[in-house]
């Protein structure tokens, strides 16, 4: 196929134009990461936290706000019961959900690594929460398997509320301080509310492959 | 392949507009997407500037593409995976087949894809062994029915709920027959069991790209369900399908690109899952497929790079064009008789498939110009239409009587006499016919026209009578046109 490789080259090379500029021009555009327009709702400041639950609730994800780490077992806890769910979630071994002190809730019984097809629930740790349109970015990692994301009946992300930023822009250069510059994760996955279609008749139906609950959780302080 | 029919096209057309249970689906398609996408719109004040924005973005990576697809080649590499160039369809098919023979592969999962779509290559897969299975609902539903998709992001919406619990309980042969399949909701749940198993058996996951991504050789999935993502996650090896026109050049640049995607297409502010897949799973990774394959294809899009027509590969396939089509929302989207329907379908279709395979689609519009008011890629649809018309015309392809139609009004118009001489007799004359009612139910040689509706009469004088008879009552030496 290298032969198709050179023709379609060639191709687009004559039906572009010559410019002996193009090469540095291109080159640059790579490097500098220039945003274009980002939109007012997408500002950074105090009011990201606020607007990021108000668009993430817009989307069908529930939000749950907690002040330390030891407060999230109950809020699961009580989550799953409200939802009539089995009380075993598979956690991420990020350092941060790590250290959430499970023992206290005893009616939850956790497990680490990657997701299997019959997991109730999963929680695994964003790394940025974008308040324009209310998304978690997720990064892949050994930490956090991307399927803990996609396989379960539940996702929950933990999201630090220092992590909240106004724009996907934003996100991105977290995400390249995170990872170093041109180094990407093998998945990074927006994810915003639950799972959904509105292929029968056009009726929107929520849970379709993907998790049919979707729960962010703010943590307030590291 | 999609079977081709888009060469009956006036037939397909006229089928449509008597068919009754698919005129009731249609007659909900303007209360959906474009309802949706008005409130979506509302509530973001920069849409008109993110549009610009988004079209200056591709017409750089197109005025550039080379050097963008090279980039985007070496990042794919140097991140583990491999890039497959192919010049057509056929190369896309025989490239993904032998990529499946190499993994052994006996079922591939597939999320929704326009380019699988175009080469065919569920059909071809079947016909060699291996079994396709779409996991995207309304592609699930159509392969079951052997159908095309009639709409580029909702392939099953010309079917009513019944016609889905038909299609399921004729293919579910393993559940109980007389289950109450009523809702949706419940259709669902039984398509996400079946499918769940077939996800996790599937040796090959197959998806297409809403965007390539030089900077980082990344491609974007865009989905609501969740299926791309259990298609390239679960399967040892990720296989995805993209054209070259797809390709952006960075991450900031897919940003402005997605805000105005899912905006424009179902008007959500942002789709539920937009995932950016950089290579094959890493060591120390826990899931994640093995190998990871870009299969490239050109099919047709540098020959529209180097026309007039190129505006074209803008295009984001949000379908809003198409939402917003009166001619579509009249016949669906199996009558244009290929995968691409709507004004960029018929912009795009003689593009891939030739003039002569697609002569009636740039014709089967009134040049109304709704889509190119809601394009998000502000592409000129109703312009690029009539580009097709003059090539039509310049090649012969343009029926007889057209040609002929248009000659006669060429000449008439040419001889400003004539011309006026003929309009004041035919105006009294249609005046006359019309009488008191002021309409016209029938008219020579617009049976068709007249088929459906009545033609008003004109106003017995022509405007050029009129305005000679204003003028001579004014002043003499005052000018027409100024006060």
């Amino acid at each position: 196929m290298s032969n198709a490789r050179r023709d379609i080259l060639a191709a687009v090379a004559a039906a572009t134009e010559k410019d002996p500029n193009a090469a540095a021009r291109v080159a640059d555009r790579l490097s500098v990461h220039a945003a274009n327009v980002i939109p007012q709702r997408g500002a950074e400041g105090e009011q990201v936290v606020s607007r990021f639950i108000e668009e993430a609730e817009r989307a069908g994800t529930d939000i749950r706000q907690v002040s330390a780490l030891a407060d999230i077992p109950g809020v699961v806890s009580a989550y799953l019961r409200e939802q009539n769910l089995a009380g075993d979630v598979r956690i991420s071994s990020d350092p941060i959900s790590l250290n959430i002190p499970w023992a206290d809730e005893a009616l939850i019984a956790v497990s680490h690594g990657a997701a299997e097809p019959d997991d109730t629930a999963s929680l695994s740790v964003a790394l940025c929460g974008i308040a324009e349109t209310g998304t978690v970015m997720m990064k892949s990692s050994a930490e956090n398997p991307v399927l803990l994301n996609y396989l379960p009946f539940l996702h929950v992300g933990l999201l630090p509320q220092s992590r909240i930023v106004g724009s996907l822009e934003m996100a991105w250069s977290a995400l390249r301080r995170a990872s170093g510059e041109g180094v990407m994760p093998r998945m990074v996955n927006l994810i915003t509310g639950p799972s959904r279609t509105a292929d029968i008749e056009q009726e929107l139906l929520m849970g379709a492959h993907g998790p049919q609950k979707h729960m962010v959780i703010i943590l307030k302080e590291e | 392949m999609n079977q081709i029919k888009t060469a009956r096209f006036r037939e397909n057309a006229h089928d449509a507009l008597v068919d009754k249970q698919l005129q009731a689906v249609l007659g909900k398609f303007s209360d959906g997407f474009p309802v949706k996408r008005a409130q979506a719109i509302a509530r973001m004040p920069e849409f008109d500037a993110l549009r610009d924005a988004a079209r200056d973005i591709k017409n750089h990576a197109l005025e550039n593409l080379g050097a963008y697809l090279e980039e985007f080649e070496a990042k794919v590499v140097a991140s583990g995976g491999k890039v497959h160039w192919c010049r057509d369809a056929e190369e896309a098919r025989q490239t993904v087949l032998s990529i499946c023979r190499d993994a052994d592969a006996k079922t591939v999962t597939k999320s929704k894809s326009m380019i699988g779509e175009e080469v065919g290559i569920n059909d071809f897969l079947e016909d060699n062994g291996v079994e396709p299975i779409e996991t995207d609902l309304g592609e699930y539903i159509i392969q079951l029915r052997k159908e095309p998709p009639s709409h580029i992001i909702a392939p099953a919406i010309h079917l009513s709920k019944q016609q889905v619990a038909d299609t399921f309980r004729d293919n579910h042969r393993n559940r109980v027959s007389d289950r109450p399949l009523e809702s949706p909701r419940v259709m669902l749940d039984e398509a996400r069991e079946e499918l769940r198993g077939k996800f996790l058996g599937a040796d090959v996951g197959l998806t297409g790209a809403n965007m390539l991504i030089a900077e980082t050789g990344s491609i974007v999935l865009v989905t609501n369900e969740g299926n791309a993502e259990l298609t390239c996650g679960l399967p040892r090896v990720h296989v995805a399908m993209a054209s070259i026109e797809k390709i952006v050049p960075t991450l900031e640049d897919a940003s402005t690109v997605l805000r105005v995607l899912a905006r424009s297409a179902t008007g959500q502010d942002m789709s539920v899952y937009t995932s950016f897949v950089t290579g094959p799973r890493r060591s120390e990774d826990l899931d994640g497929p093995e190998e990871f394959h870009v299969v490239l294809l050109d099919n047709g899009r540098t020959e529209l790079l180097a026309s007039e027509l190129r505006e074209i590969l803008r295009c984001i396939r949000c379908g809003s064009c198409i939402n917003h089509c009166p001619v579509y929302e009249a016949i669906g989207g199996h009558a244009y008789g290929w995968i691409y329907p709507g004004p960029m379908g018929a912009v795009l279709t003689p593009g891939l498939l030739g003039m002569e395979v697609a002569n009636h689609h740039p014709n089967a519009s009134t040049l109304c110009g709704r889509c190119e008011t809601v394009c998000p890629m502000r592409i000129p649809l109703p312009s690029l239409l009539r580009k097709w018309r003059e090539r039509q015309f310049t090649a012969g392809v343009t029926p007889v009587t057209s040609r002929y139609g248009l000659k006669v009004w060429a000449a008439l118009a040419r001889n400003p006499r004539w011309y006026r001489g003929l309009t004041t007799i035919t105006s009294a004359l249609l005046a006359k016919v019309a009488g008191k009612t002021g309409r016209l139910r029938r008219l020579p040689l617009a049976g068709g026209w007249t088929g459906s509706r009545d033609m008003p009469a004109p106003q017995s004088q022509t405007f050029m009578a009129q305005w000679r008879r204003r003028t001579a009552a004014r002043k003499p030496g005052s000018r027409p046109g100024r006060s």
